[in-house]
């Protein structure tokens, strides 16, 4: 049995399995080359038949150095508890992967592998950026590798692996009638925005129809609807027509996803169960969950309601299909918040607190100028002097839009989580506990040394804040206590 | 063998008064090689518009990067000077970047894994970058650059011995 304390390469079976799958791959490739030459062919079969002989023959060999390659390549062995394998060939890179920090192992066995008696392994961390390398290994190599990283978690989580707690599970129903209300509450707009990219989609394809087509398309909206040609209110009949469609898209939409959505929850995973028709299951765990987002807009507020949707940690083989929930409704979060954090998570004092400055306004006009004045730019190009209110009002509209985001930007560190408020129009809190922390980072513009305001970000296993224009002394005091809290 | 562990004075600092450990001085010669080549292969390519058009967008492309080129050098040489790293008793801190200096640091215990990678430039200059790989959906990965073999290698075992010893 291989003990895996030298580096070693990968056996001759891997080499012929890597040696098929180059096959495969520059075969497929050169296909269509030797289709050409078949059809090209002048009567000759027998030159034909070397000429595609040939082809193959390149193939072979080329399969043949780029498996040989992939061989020499990878080296792996295990060595104080850490995998340790050295792979490509320009680039040499040396990988190092604690065996403790391996949370998933992947095989995989077609039928070329069981052939050679085969498995091949891939190992999964939570690292959301990861090279995939595949370790073509033996039953018996395999059975050895596993032995070594469960030995190595049967060590580690010898205290920690207690059986759970009795929990019995408790079951909500939440209202369709506030899904409905709720969803009439969010922003409109951007649905319009996308029906509106539809509507021109077909507008251009309707302009590749042939000049006979579009004169009877004009015909007949000129004859029906001559009174509403350029006037202003059929520029507003259409605005409003586009909306009341979008609304209804939008609603559809909602009642098709969430319609009848239940919950059953214990203490350590919440079931969501939601769907008109075919209905859907999401799954969070309590440790999972990285950021509890809570968004609240004007009229969410003003009739007690609100938007909750709870982002789950994610690696580079997960799937986010289940972060997409949004529970749409009464204001629920002191449930959901007092289910993650603890009962008690109102009643935690402030221990930092940072606000933005007005740097975020001018950051958000930034983006609002630069498009203003191109759109400008073009409408005065050719001659259309009254549309240019259009992008002037929708810079004038960023000025509010940049006094409220700054507003609403600000960071709040409590005794055992944070918050990160953000957002536009509306205010969004996002709740994150100091253990979800991954990386902290400080970042200044040429313009700090002048305002002494920096930017900071927080990355999670699911999420990442920049909170932007904070006073430098505040920044990094909030930042030494993020990186100190998870170690208390 | 070389030790990189934390500094004694350095553990308990803040990220404002650390000393940062610079990168190895054969990194700007490093990054001047890589510049040459990569900005060799632009001018090379927009040679190619002699197909295409008259010779004069060949030179403008040609003095656009050849200007971009000195840009670089003079940024590279800044960029030099401000890169640093430094090692507390639970974390590891960079620093970088011109335009928007930037301050990272990732905690011991969220590192998933460590690379050490050589490309053929830094591999004639006898240099390597460290890899740090962490969970996080953005900012997933600090790579130091300009280490020698022997200083990556110290701070991928102290990453290592760290993550091993905590969850002893």
């Amino acid at each position: 049995m291989t003990d895996f304390s030298v580096p070693q390469r990968m056996g001759f079976g891997a080499f012929v399995i890597y040696f098929l799958k180059f096959f495969r791959l520059t075969f497929n490739a050169s296909i269509i080359y030797m289709a050409y030459t078949l059809f090209q062919s002048d009567g000759d079969l027998t030159k034909t038949i070397l000429k595609i002989a040939a082809i193959v023959g390149c193939t072979t060999i080329f399969a043949l150095i780029l498996a040989s390659l992939a061989i020499f390549q990878m080296k792996f062995h295990v060595e104080d508890g850490n995998l340790i394998y050295r792979h490509n060939l320009i680039s040499r890179a040396t990988t190092t992967i604690p065996l403790s920090r391996i949370h998933t192992l992947r095989t995989r066995q077609g039928l070329l592998y069981r052939l050679f008696d085969l498995r091949g392994v891939l190992f999964d961390t939570l690292a959301a950026k990861e090279e995939e390398i595949e370790l073509v290994l033996s039953e018996s190599d395999w059975q050895s590798l596993l032995t070594r990283i469960e030995r190595q978690e049967l060590t580690q989580s010898a205290v920690s692996n207690m059986p759970p707690a009795y929990n019995p599970s408790s079951f909500i129903e939440f209202s369709n009638k506030d899904l409905v209300f709720d969803a009439l509450c969010q922003n409109h707009l951007k649905g319009m925005v996308i029906l509106g990219g539809f509507v021109s989609v077909i507008f251009n394809t309707l302009s590749d129809f042939s000049e006979n087509s579009i004169e009877l398309i004009e015909g007949y909206i000129k004859s029906h609807f001559d009174q509403f040609a350029l006037s202003v209110t059929g520029v507003a009949l259409i605005m409003a027509c586009t909306y009341i469609v979008s609304l209804v898209l939008w609603l559809g939409k909602v009642l098709l996803r969430y319609y009848n959505l239940s919950l059953t929850y214990n203490s350590k995973m919440l079931t969501f169960s939601h769907g008109l028709f075919s209905r859907l299951s999401s799954r969070f765990t309590r440790d999972k969950i990285c950021t509890v987002w809570i968004k609240l807009n004007y009229f969410e507020k003003r009739f007690g309601l609100s938007t909750i949707a709870l982002r789950q940690a994610l690696n580079s083989s997960a799937k986010k299909e289940d972060d997409n929930l949004k529970i749409y409704g009464r204001d629920h979060y002191d449930f959901f918040l007092s289910w993650w954090l603890g009962q008690d998570y109102g009643q935690e004092a402030d221990i930092a607190t940072a606000k933005s400055g007005k740097g975020v306004i001018s950051r958000s006009l930034l983006s609002d100028v630069l498009l203003s004045s191109v759109a400008i730019a073009v409408l005065w190009h050719f001659g259309l002097y009254v549309w240019t209110i259009l992008p002037a009002t929708y810079l004038l509209a960023g000025i509010p839009k940049g006094i409220l985001t700054m507003r609403h930007s600000h960071i709040t560190l409590k005794e055992s989580y944070l918050i990160v408020n953000n957002g536009c129009f509306a205010e969004t809190k996002n709740y994150l506990k100091y253990d979800n922390i991954e990386v902290v980072r400080v970042t200044r513009t040429p313009l700090s040394r002048f305002t002494g305001r920096v930017s900071l970000s927080i990355s999670t296993t699911g999420t990442t804040f920049t909170v932007r224009s904070l006073r430098q002394e505040q920044a990094m005091n909030i930042y030494e206590l993020l990186l100190a809290k998870p170690q208390k | 063998m070389y030790e990189q562990s934390p500094d004694r004075d350095q553990i308990n600092r803040p990220i404002d008064e650390l000393h940062y450990e610079p990168v190895n001085p054969r990194f700007r010669s490093v990054q001047i090689v890589s510049a040459v080549i990569a900005y060799s292969l632009l001018a090379v390519l927009a040679l190619l518009l002699l197909l295409v058009d008259t010779y004069w967008w060949c030179i403008a492309a040609e003095i656009v990067i050849t200007v971009s080129f000195i840009i670089n050098l003079k940024i590279l040489r800044k960029a030099y000077k401000f890169k640093g790293y430094a090692l507390r008793e639970h974390d590891i801190t960079y620093r970088g970047g011109v335009i928007f200096p930037k301050i990272t640091t990732v905690p011991f215990s969220k590192i998933q894994q460590v690379s050490i990678k050589q490309n053929p430039v830094s591999k004639y200059f006898g240099l390597s970058a460290i890899d740090i790989v962490n969970g996080a959906q953005v900012l997933s990965s600090l790579a130091i650059q300009g280490l020698t073999k022997e200083k990556a290698d110290a701070i991928k075992n102290v990453i290592t011995q760290r993550l091993n010893n905590n969850h002893d």
